[in-house]
């Protein structure tokens, strides 16, 4: 009987108030260490960067000083008014500009992506029907993913290396031997670069692509695929009728990011073409190449082109969101 | 049913699988293609560099030659190469995941002030394309005097945000709270319920996703070539390794070759023997590593 008293007494003393509020601020402060280092990390490498780039354009390097001067001396839209103009300059030989060729590049991404998604789509949902071989196609299809971008160009350019006096790789023999004039990677010959870029884009961006729409595919109810069949639905009416209508929405997202590659897209030309440069530059392969050169006033010029870019690109993007909203039928399973 | 319908079914059905095997097919050419240029490198990897320029239509060597892998190792600064590329491929994703389950951990587990704002900052660089930040990167790299170490390319790489974090996050609400509060009746800190109790149910997912870092940070290319210039990984040596074996006059392509198979062999070892979670984690995810 005593204990019990004590007991009681004992919890009478608490505070709870107390307690409660010591408790929070124990809360509060374990959540403060847990957003620490990844807030933290966001506000430099992200939030600074951005605003950093977002105030370059308005500003002129001083190499005698070596400082910023903002506003730029001569117009706080200088650098932007001097891009727009220099962009149309043409050269004593009638040449466009580095950025007027490397623009125009930039939109050869758009075009792969446009010819990849649809292949991607129809190869992914005959994967999804359990096509003989199945396991096997996804786990090689999912390799492209895996291996090095790098060695991905480099084993490309190998198949198709034509210089005699190094090798001949077994893809430039096929095609000499099928009766092509086929001279590997004359730089000369921008059609035949930009097709052989565009073929490597393809051949090795299908894999993914494949393989997470083919996943899409899967998820629609069996139910649906088997009253489709009772009714005697063939192969590609049930692609365009049921299953297109129902990914949509993952088509969407796909749509949104093959426009969004635009952005990033430069590797697979620059390895492909071990770095040479002439015409075949992209905006981000410009900006990938001024960045090394560690000049502040080569800073100014990236993130200005850079906000231009970002510019032109961001409407496109809510373009396509909004065209594969459009596409998409009001349906849920 | 009548005779007619059921002819027209079976024709179909006839149709269906015709269509199959035409795919099959074409699936068998793809996967051909994809393979055929990595069954090359490895034999050209394994034949004798003379024998490659004077002999170029054998396909198998006469003989298996490991010299190629040898002069790789010893002539081309493999060995700090690979230190590089195993220091930061083990270092980054474990940094990454680390600070995914923070971030994640404090959104999906309490309810504060800024919790919108988190998920905000958690997914902002989702959707909002930075071109051009590079430079700004670079200046901030310089300024910090983390430009050029492998700390650097930690710290710079070392942010679990984005898919990752709404991934991890959704699978920390899916542990019931019932676990956290029988822990704290137990006297448990709340550190000790997040790192020893809620996060190893998580693990299966947490371990895919180091993988798939694993793999993204061993064949990255761009950030170290940027900001580590001169301490090359492994896929910044095999390009600038290009330049020497094109100048060889083609005897030195196979020590390339050797190079790239010395590169890709751990990082398909890792593939073949998760093969099953990477897969099902990128298709059901949709997380591309």
């Amino acid at each position: 009987m005593s204990n019990e008293k004590e007991a009681s007494n004992l919890l009478k003393k608490v505070d709870y108030k107390k307690l409660k509020k010591k408790r929070k601020i124990a809360e509060k402060v374990f959540i403060i260490l847990l957003l620490l280092y990844p807030i933290g990390h966001w506000i430099v490498f992200w939030l600074y960067t951005n605003l950093r780039t977002f105030a370059f354009p308005f500003m002129e390097w001083d190499y005698w000083e070596a400082r910023y001067l903002f506003p730029h001396p001569e117009g706080l839209f200088y650098n932007f008014k001097q891009q727009i103009e220099q962009f149309f300059l043409k050269d004593t030989t009638g040449a466009h500009t580095t950025v007027y060729i490397a623009f125009f590049n930039t939109f050869h991404s758009l075009a792969i992506n446009f010819i990849l998604l649809p292949l991607a789509t129809i190869i992914g949902f005959a994967l999804a029907k359990h096509v003989p071989g199945e396991k096997f196609f996804r786990v090689v299809f999912f390799l492209p993913n895996i291996l090095s971008t790098v060695v991905l160009c480099l084993a490309f350019r190998f198949m198709f290396e034509s210089n005699t006096a190094l090798f001949v790789g077994p893809g430039a023999k096929l095609l000499q031997f099928l009766g092509f004039n086929f001279d590997g990677w004359n730089i000369l010959n921008k059609p035949r670069i930009w097709t052989l870029v565009y073929i490597f884009c393809i051949w090795a961006g299908l894999s993914i692509n494949v393989v997470l729409i083919s996943s899409a595919f899967q998820r629609i109810p069996k139910e649906i695929i088997e009253a489709a069949r009772m009714d005697g639905i063939g192969f590609f009416q049930e692609f365009f009728k049921i299953g297109l209508p129902l990914i949509m929405p993952t088509i969407t997202t796909f749509l949104v990011n093959a426009v969004t590659a635009v952005t990033v897209f430069y590797l697979q030309p620059y390895l492909l073409l071990g770095g040479y440069e002439g015409g075949y530059q992209t905006i981000p392969w410009l900006i990938f190449n001024w960045a090394q050169e560690a000049d502040q006033s080569r800073y100014i010029l990236i993130a200005t082109i850079g906000i231009m870019f970002s510019a032109i690109m961001f409407p496109i993007i809510l373009l396509a969101r909004y065209i594969g909203r459009k596409l998409t039928p009001d349906v849920e399973f | 049913m009548s005779a007619k319908v059921k002819r027209t079914r079976e024709k179909i059905q006839k149709e269906y699988k015709a269509t199959l095997i035409v795919f099959c097919i074409i699936f068998s050419i793809y996967a051909f293609s994809l393979l055929y240029p990595i069954i090359w490198i490895f034999v050209k990897s394994i034949q004798n560099p003379v024998e490659f320029v004077f002999d170029a239509e054998r396909f198998f060597p006469s003989s298996i030659y490991f010299g190629n892998y040898t002069r790789m190792v010893k002539e081309f600064d493999f060995l700090p190469m690979i230190t590089n590329t195993i220091i930061l491929s083990l270092v980054t994703p474990t940094v990454q995941v680390a600070a995914c389950c923070c971030i994640s951990y404090a959104y999906a587990k309490f309810k504060f002030k800024l919790r919108g704002l988190v998920y905000f900052v958690a997914i902002a660089s989702m959707f909002i394309p930075s071109v051009g930040t590079l430079a700004a990167t670079y200046e901030l790299m310089m300024g910090l005097k983390l430009m050029d170490t492998l700390i650097g390319y930690v710290i710079l790489c070392g942010t679990g945000m984005g898919f990752s974090f709404l991934l991890v996050s959704a699978q920390y609400m899916n542990v019931s709270h019932e676990y956290t509060e029988s822990a704290e009746m137990d006297g448990a800190s709340r550190f000790r319920i997040f790192t020893q109790i809620v996060t190893p149910m998580i693990l299966p997912t947490l371990t895919t996703l180091w993988l798939l870092s694993f793999i993204g940070v061993w064949n990255d290319y761009q950030m170290p070539y940027l900001f580590l210039p001169s301490h090359h990984t492994l896929s910044v040596g095999i390009k600038e390794l290009q330049y020497i074996a094109t100048q060889s006059g083609g005897t030195d392509y196979p020590i390339l070759f050797a190079g790239i198979i010395m590169v890709e062999v751990p990082v398909l070892i890792l593939f073949f023997i998760f093969q099953k979670k990477i897969l099902s984690f990128s298709a059901g995810g949709g997380l591309k590593g």
